[in-house]
């Protein structure tokens, strides 16, 4: 169990990225939604031992996070939002070396474990090609072998499937449900369905706090028959916005839909169908924080 | 289009910090450079000002390039930094010209490139004009060197080097090979500076792309007037250099346009893999399971392995490694073809030392850059390719990267130094040299010449941790460097703070091996690794992990790291350094006397201040010599006991006698009857005071002990004349002097002017009443002289004299050796263990005494030959024995002549390559030169007045031409007196006080070797040989053996004008009283083959003549001059010059002439002077083709 208490972190330029992080996560798929800038990353560090918090405290089990990085690194496996490899460099080559900084010293026992972690994520067959020539999906197939080495006990995965499309998601997302059950696994994205697709439990960030926590389903209750829908005109959004509590826009087929929250129906507004990202919206709208619609 | 992206990479640099930095450094280097007293750039003769046109121009050539270098980073960077940071698509998006993106991004960082060095220009500039400078130093300031040496030099190198990087850049799209072109045209800046003999540089003149060569060229024979005042001119090799490599920058410009990376794919190539087996079934396979993690110290080793290798792999595996490395073979292979034939262009053997030196000598600077380079690569390679963060969340302590970057650098730089090695090695196996020292090559590259480059990736790793940006690193790895030299210059010397170390191997000997530098070189390397542990464990507490960026947080990492083991590391490391720096300490400033080069001329400058006016206070000579000397090779002492008679040959009663201690000697005993004494223990000056005072024609005794003691080890090491295999030492080393001794001071006029001190003068007119009385060189008239020498039982001692027995006692060996006639107070002793050849000419034994056989034979030749030639054409000889004696290559580059005693310096006769018979025997030919001291010196020698090293060394020249010419003919002279030409020509720029004309020399070598011999050689054309010896036996049988007055070069010169046909009279006062230079040359010529067999050559020939003041100020004078004129057919078979037609003497009285001459062979060129008889600037044009 992964316990974060009272975690606080203020840049030297006076930006507070975490503001009294409270969280208690059991194993299994973590969600961490939130826009940039909420703190996720600043989050991901401190927990991957990247990062120094100002305050605060992060236990993994018995091991405290902060103090004791190299215990906590032997049982981490961290994907960073953007990373590179070195160049000219394959996949077999990389993941072998990362398995012996892991600990995997025995030779035979290592060559396995590489092999059958290419297999996972479908690398096999270019495994003696150069990294720097993968695509963006297969990049990030590479990063969660990498991230998977040793059976790690906390993964942390840093906006994972940004830029990718439907067909890789998917594809990544059948990759972190295989991690094992007794992992805690914490994903960061600002893709809602992300979450749904994946997390038994889920927590909303913003301005460095933790603005909501539950299971997916749940949040989804609390605002259920509560949100309401319009097809307006573009120019009247700023109209809406003065005199309902809109909490999102998108466009179906070239107009502008617009999500309300209300507790009765308005009018001209028909029902919607409440969903993660209508909580998104609707929980940083509630902590005011700017949501450009 | 363009303007509009030159703006905005203008506003990109602008914000770059590295701008600021890099801009600030080198207007901070030059401005010190300029300003501090000391440091020079430029022009480093006394004679030429700090301000001179020529200093000032080649110190923008060192600032272009500076700004060439770090042009570098600009220029990759303009075509790179898009890929860098992701930003091409964006740029890609826009409907930008590709012409105007790409001439806009180069145009601004050229222009940035020009900025930095335009600093450099600035530093110069405001250095110039600080008030602190000597105002003696400084000439009227002025705009046009700067304006013209940018124009030349500062603003093409920049151009043409820019335009190359970024062509490969674009080609590439690669930093590494961007840097591997630089490196790559750098060293074949240095390569060519191999060949800059007349033959080649008219090629080299033009590969070298900054031009220097070419300049060099131009500048060749310039005088310090010269140099002060006037600006090569925009024409000859310097033009035709610009103009290449102007076209070579333009088509590398053009080059770029097509290959510049104008689409997202960075690397150029298809993206093969990319959407590889999309499509194909995905088969979920669940993970092994079985597999165990182990983090134990084993475990971290292993990890430490596996990293180095991949830091090793990701350069050796470049192909920019590769380049450099296969550069540095090449620069080996050149360096020892262009280096191992200094002397007369012959070549010495290829030893294991000689190839280290080449080594040291050009591969020491490539390889620091390689190493600044890739140094800063390495430590920021996580970084650079965005893997930091995976690698720094993985499990493993940071010894483990932090071991791995130093391991890794360090085998690269390993690995390139074996490379060279085996390229040394197969260069001795191609010259068919076998006697291969691998264990020397591999400790001297390996650790003597290699440990401080250890300690530098010591250091670059700690920069970088400490600032974490590899520009930034790399710019202070070339701050310390610079800095470096620049405080030693300052007087910053001791090995306690400064690294740069004794370079051992260039103290490498056959005779003694690594020897006396050895052990404090193993104290100061210990010293410093220590130094080097301590900075490895700060960069261990600093090591960037993660993104703890803040100050707060890396210390709070910091205190974190502080271990147990960390602080006990550090506890005990710096207890040692402290340890060790203290024994060091001990040894060089408390065991013996820590003096800076400023110490030492402070302390001349005291002794010339308090005692000069002693000078001619009238002194007792030495009558008699009798010493007994105890050598102490492997201690390295001498212990000398003995006295000497001293009688007063003045005609005044002497009252007081000075003696001046020899510097770094301790006197045990000093004793003069019934006097007492005043002693200046500071500056080792004596004063006795005699009871009675010593009567003309009286003598005396003075009995003294010294003893020469080395304890521990010095700052710089023991003197180099004391060593366990190989002594050599002379009197003035250890025995007490009589006198003020005029030779301690100090002879450059600005170091006189810095320590209150009025102009040096090196020697009294030539026509000085008392100067004739005294006599040159050794200042104190014959001595009867008797010594004993012991050393250890394995050696042999030597001294002057004959040997009159030889005995052993305990474990010591006794040599007494007695000289039958009175010498010159100026003997040797030498102790080596070696090996003797024996030879006779006449009733005159010849004895050889090495440690390397190859050219015994032609030392025995060459002996018997001049001793043949001299006693027939000059006098007998007058000793019955002569010996040469080889001694260790540190301890000089010279022979010099002792009576019946030639010691000779191991690296230039015994280890010179004869084989090929076409190059010039210079072993011969010095050989000859000394024994014919044994003549000039030994029998006469002039009067301690000017002209008098003309007497000594310039009849030793003539007299050993004449011996050579004997053997080798009149071919190998003419090729042998091109290069005494050239070196006088070249030396004369750098005379420190005036050039003298050839009669009234005043010991300056350029004058009296190089030039003598080429005017001797002309006078025996003009006056004949004959006439020459008659004149010099006649000099002989007047003054040899005789007491005063001594002979001048006047007398010398009278006696050669009365053999002279008078029509030569004007050629010899040019030759010898005047600084005459021609100028001849073949304009036109013509041939007309004739109807009954033969050719009519009609030729238009030019000559000027000008006679050179002592600055070298020239003004052109009357021609009347009796020149040869020439013409030249074939060569015939191997002959190394074609077959002399006809050759007349001419008299030229106009400054054009036209001549016509029938020959009967087929004419191939013509020519004015065409073997080079006159002193000429531009010998090359002397020769036309037909």
């Amino acid at each position: 169990m992964l316990t974060v208490r009272e975690l606080s972190k203020t840049y030297a330029n006076g930006v507070k990225a975490l503001n009294k992080i409270n969280l208690e996560l059991e194993p299994g798929m973590f969600g961490l939604l939130g826009p940039n800038g909420a703190g996720k990353s600043t989050l991901m560090r401190t927990l991957a031992s990247l990062q120094e918090p100002d305050e605060g405290t992060a236990m993994l089990d018995e091991i405290d996070i902060l103090k004791d990085k190299d215990a906590l690194r032997r049982v981490l496996g961290y994907l960073p939002q953007d990373f590179g490899v070195y160049p000219k460099l394959s996949p077999l080559t990389m993941l072998d070396h990362f398995a012996m900084l892991k600990g995997v010293v025995n030779k035979a026992e290592r060559r396995d474990l590489v092999e059958s972690l290419l297999h996972q994520v479908n690398l096999y067959d270019v495994r003696k090609k150069a990294i720097d020539t993968f695509s963006g999906g297969m990049k990030q197939r590479f990063g969660i072998a990498q991230a998977l080495i040793g059976d790690p006990r906390l993964v942390i995965v840093d906006e994972p499937t940004a830029g990718l499309d439907p067909s890789e998601r998917n594809r990544f997302h059948n990759l972190l449900a295989e991690i094992g059950e007794n992992t805690v696994v914490i994903l960061s994205t600002h893709i809602v369905d992300d979450v749904t697709d994946l997390c038994g439990n889920m927590a909303i960030m913003g301005g460095g706090e933790i603005l909501l926590t539950g299971r997916p389903r749940d949040v989804i209750e609390r605002i259920k028959g509560c949100v309401w829908s319009k097809q307006i005109a573009r120019s009247e959004l700023q109209d809406y916005q003065q005199n309902f509590r809109v909490i999102l826009s998108h466009l179906r087929e070239g107009h502008t839909v617009i999500h309300v929250l209300s507790d009765d129906q308005p009018n001209g507004f028909d029902h919607q169908e409440a969903n993660l990202e209508d909580v998104y919206f609707a929980t940083l709208i509630n902590h005011g924080i700017a949501v450009s619609l | 289009m363009f303007l509009q992206n030159l703006k905005f990479e203008l506003n990109y640099h602008r914000q770059q910090y590295a701008f600021y930095v890099m801009a600030g450094i080198v207007f901070l280097l030059f401005f010190l450079a300029t300003a501090t007293p000391n440091v020079t750039i430029g022009g480093s003769s006394p004679n030429v000002n700090l301000n001179a046109t020529t200093a000032i121009f080649n110190s923008l050539q060192v600032v272009s390039f500076f700004s060439v270098l770090m042009s570098i980073s600009f220029t990759a960077n303009s075509v790179l930094r898009d890929y860098d940071f992701k930003t091409i698509e964006f740029f890609l998006s826009r409907p930008l010209s590709k012409v105007g993106f790409i001439y806009g991004r180069f145009a601004g960082s050229f222009f940035f490139g020009f900025l930095v060095y335009l600093a450099g220009l600035l530093g110069i500039l405001i250095g110039e004009l600080m008030p602190w400078l000597d105002p003696e130093r400084l000439g009227p300031f002025s705009l046009t060197p700067y304006i013209y040496g940018t124009l030349l030099g500062g603003l093409p190198n920049l151009f043409i080097f820019s335009c190359i990087f970024f062509c490969v850049a674009a080609i590439t799209r690669s930093l590494g090979y961007t840097y591997a072109v630089a490196m790559g045209l750098l060293m074949l800046n240095i390569l060519l500076e191999f060949f800059t003999d007349r033959e080649t540089i008219q090629l080299t003149s033009i590969l070298d792309p900054f031009g220097t060569t070419a300049i060099d060229e131009l500048t060749r024979y310039w005088t310090p007037y010269e140099l002060n005042r006037n600006l090569p001119s925009f024409s000859g090799p310097i033009l035709v250099n610009r103009v290449f490599w102007l076209f070579v920058a333009g088509f590398c410009l053009a080059v770029s346009y097509k290959f510049y990376p104008f689409s997202i794919n960075r690397s150029g190539k298809k993206n093969t893999v990319g959407v590889h087996n999309e499509a194909a079934s995905w088969v979920i396979s669940s993970p092994v399971r079985k597999f165990s993690q182990r983090f134990d110290s084993s475990a971290q080793f292993l990890q430490f392995l596996s990293q180095t290798k991949f830091e090793i792999r990701n350069i050796v595996f470049s192909l920019p490694f590769v380049i450099v490395m296969v550069f540095g073979m090449i620069l080996v292979v050149a360096g020892a073809i262009g280096n191992l034939g200094d002397i007369a262009g012959t070549p010495v053997y290829p030893t294991t030392s000689n190839m280290m030196d080449v080594i040291n000598g050009v591969f020491a600077f490539p390889l620091l850059a390689v190493l600044i380079y890739m140094s800063g690569d390495m430590m920021a390679r996580e970084r650079t390719t965005h893997s930091n963060e995976i690698m720094d969340a993985m499990p493993f302590p940071n010894w483990v990267m932090i071991s791995a970057k130093w391991v890794g650098l360090t085998t690269v730089i390993v690995l390139m130094l074996l490379a060279v090695i085996m390229a040394a090695i197969l260069f001795q196996l191609a010259n068919g040299y076998y006697d291969i020292n691998l264990l020397q090559y591999l400790l001297g590259s390996l650790f003597f010449f290699q440990f401080p480059l250890y300690l530098m990736v010591t250091l670059s790793v700690f920069f970088y941790v400490l600032t974490r940006n590899r520009f930034i690193t790399m710019f202070l790895m070339i701050v310390f460097v610079v800095s470096g030299l620049a405080l030693s210059a300052m007087g910053f010397e001791h090995n306690l703070y400064s690294l740069s170390e004794v370079n051992v191997s260039r103290f490498y000997s056959d005779f003694t091996g690594y020897g006396q530098k050895l052990v404090p070189h193993l104290w100061q390397s210990l010293y410093w690794g220590l130094f080097g542990c301590l900075l490895l464990i700060a960069a261990h507490l600093l090591w960037p992990r993660g993104s703890e960026d803040d100050r707060v947080s890396r210390a709070k990492v910091m205190r974190a790291r502080m271990t147990r083991p960390v602080v006990v590391s550090v506890w005990a490391f710096s207890t040692a350094f402290v340890i060790v720096g203290g024994f060091i300490y001990y040894n060089s400033n408390v065991l013996n006397r820590y003096l800076t080069s400023d110490d030492i001329e402070t302390l001349q400058a005291d002794y010339e201040k308090a005692y000069k006016r002693f000078e001619r206070e009238p002194q007792p000579e030495i009558q008699s010599v009798y010493v007994e000397v105890d050598i102490y090779p492997v201690l390295r002492e001498v212990a000398a006991k003995g006295h000497y008679e001293l009688i007063n040959r003045t005609d005044v009663p002497i009252s007081q006698i000075h003696l001046s201690d020899p510097f770094g000697v301790e006197i045990d005993q000093l004793h003069l009857p019934q006097s007492d004494l005043v002693f200046d223990e500071a500056l080792g000056y004596r004063i006795y005071r005699l009871a009675s005072p010593l009567a003309p024609g009286d003598t005396t005794r003075l009995d003294f002990s010294v003893r020469w003691l080395t304890p521990g080890f010095t700052n710089d090491g023991h003197p180099v004349q004391l060593t366990s295999n190989g002594t050599f030492f002379n009197n003035a080393d250890l025995f007490p002097l009589i006198g003020y001794q005029s030779g301690t001071e100090l002879q450059n006029n600005n170091t006189r002017r810095e320590q209150d001190l009025p102009p040096v003068q090196r020697m009294l007119d030539l026509d000085d009443p008392e100067g004739r009385n005294s006599i040159g060189l050794f200042t104190n008239p014959r001595v009867d002289f008797e010594t004993v020498v012991s050393t250890s039982i394995d050696q042999i001692a030597i001294a002057p004299g004959y040997l009159q027995k030889a005995w052993e006692e305990g474990d010591r060996k006794y040599f007494h050796y007695k000289m039958d006639s009175p010498i010159w107070n100026f003997f040797a002793f030498m102790s080596a263990d070696y090996e003797k050849k024996s030879a006779k000419w006449n009733d005159v034994a010849i004895e050889v005494y090495y440690k390397h056989d190859y050219n015994l034979d032609v030392m025995i030749e060459s002996t018997k030959d001049s001793l043949e030639y001299f006693s027939k054409n000059f006098s007998p000889y007058q000793y019955r024995q002569i010996r040469i004696l080889e001694f260790p290559s540190f301890q000089g580059r010279f022979a010099q002549s002792f009576p019946n005693t030639i010691p000779f310096s191991e690296s230039i006769g015994f280890t010179a390559d004869l084989r090929d018979k076409k190059n010039i025997d210079y072993v011969y030919y010095v050989t000859a030169h000394e024994l014919a001291h044994q003549w000039w010196a030994h029998q006469v020698l002039g009067a301690n007045v000017q002209g008098s090293t003309l007497i000594v060394e310039t009849l030793a020249q003539y007299s050993a031409l004449m011996v050579m010419e004997q053997k080798y003919g009149a071919t190998d002279m003419q090729r042998f007196l091109s290069f005494e030409l050239d070196g006088y020509l070249q030396e004369r720029g750098s005379e420190i006080i005036e050039e003298l004309p050839l009669y009234r020399v005043e010991d300056q070598p350029y004058i009296h070797y190089r030039k003598g011999s080429v005017v001797f050689y002309a006078l025996k054309d003009l006056i004949g040989e004959a006439a020459i010896n008659d004149a010099l036996a006649t000099f002989i049988e007047r003054y040899a053996f005789k007491g005063p007055p001594y002979p001048t070069t006047r007398d010398l010169l009278a006696l050669i004008r009365d053999r002279a046909d008078p029509r030569y009279a004007d050629t010899i006062t040019d030759m010898f009283q005047k600084i005459v230079l021609f100028d001849v040359k073949v304009n036109d010529v013509n041939v007309e083959a004739l109807a009954g067999g033969g050719y009519e050559v009609s030729f238009d020939v030019a000559a000027a003549k000008f006679e050179a003041d002592g600055e070298g100020f020239e003004t052109e004078v009357a021609i009347s001059d009796w020149i040869d004129i020439g013409v030249m057919g074939q060569k015939i078979g191997d002959a190394e010059v074609p077959e002399l037609l006809h050759l007349e003497k001419v008299h030229v009285v106009e400054n054009s002439a036209s001549f016509t001459i029938r020959v009967d062979k087929k004419p191939v060129s013509v020519g004015i002077d065409p073997l080079n008889k006159l002193i000429d600037r531009n010998p090359d044009d002397n020769i036309k083709d037909v």
